[in-house]
């Protein structure tokens, strides 16, 4: 496999992978950090942000949907999610988009986001397969 | 950190000082952990080896590390931990530290996150 979830004990305790190894040729996608901000509206123009952390989820996830479209890949191309929020929660609709796939995630509380009204943000990278 | 040739790329989740395999979300019962930051650098340190062991890395393949810090002045106290893993800074990968609000846990001080890679068997 050349994307290959590494579990390093026989358990099925977790939702994410402790680690994620890349064994051959492939792209790498680096995806900036992505709001509920739809990225083809400019950083000038308003965005009014839902007050609900599970709507700007969505968002988030149907944002980078787009750009894996765009590349021709999946979420199984995903292999790393960084996390980071102004406020807990929309866990499972992440699960929605990933599915069984378990990217390494890392997850991280800051007080400020770029966009004021922003609640959550993700930090993608991803590969792509060589044709 | 410049890696110039055919590698496998080894990415690890972050780790706190809390057990690799926990459930989620977290439950009261499974987060222990030490006050102090020594302490828990040395189970992040552990954490991040259980990874690194299984798939036949070292230390001296990591190229990249991040630090979450809760308090950026304990720098140096985790670093004078991590040295003891690296050789006493014999093998120093690019890193990054930053101070951040909050960690997965409410007890969690520090989380460290990396990029190993592998040399291909030929």
């Amino acid at each position: 496999m050349p994307i290959q979830i590494v579990n390093t004990r026989n358990v099925d305790k977790t939702s994410f992978a402790p680690g994620l190894r890349i064994s051959s040729d492939m792209d790498l996608l680096f995806l900036s950090g992505m709001t509920a901000r739809p990225p083809e509206l400019d950083l000038s123009e308003p965005y009014e942000f839902s007050d609900s952390i599970e709507e700007q989820t969505r968002s988030v996830l149907e944002n980078i949907q787009g750009v894996l479209d765009e590349a021709g890949i999946t979420w199984s191309e995903v292999i790393k999610i960084v996390r980071f929020y102004t406020e807990a929660g929309g866990n499972a609709i992440r699960s929605e988009y990933l599915g069984d796939w378990q990217p390494c995630s890392t997850t991280l509380g800051v007080d400020r986001l770029p966009d004021p009204g922003a609640k959550i943000m993700y930090d993608v990278t991803a590969v792509v397969p060589r044709a | 950190m410049r890696a110039d040739a055919d590698m496998d790329l080894l990415f690890l989740s972050g780790t706190t000082a809390l057990d690799l395999y926990h459930l989620h979300p977290h439950v009261p019962y499974e987060i222990t952990m030490p006050e102090d930051i020594a302490g828990q650098t040395h189970m992040c340190m552990r954490n991040l080896k259980e990874v690194l062991d299984d798939q036949g890395a070292t230390w001296r393949d990591v190229v990249k590390i991040n630090r979450f810090q809760k308090d950026i002045t304990e720098s140096a106290a985790i670093e004078g931990v991590m040295a003891q893993y690296f050789d006493f800074w014999d093998w120093w990968p690019a890193m990054t530290a930053m101070e951040i609000s909050r960690l997965s846990s409410e007890p969690a001080r520090l989380e460290i996150e990396l990029i190993a890679v592998i040399p291909r068997d030929v």
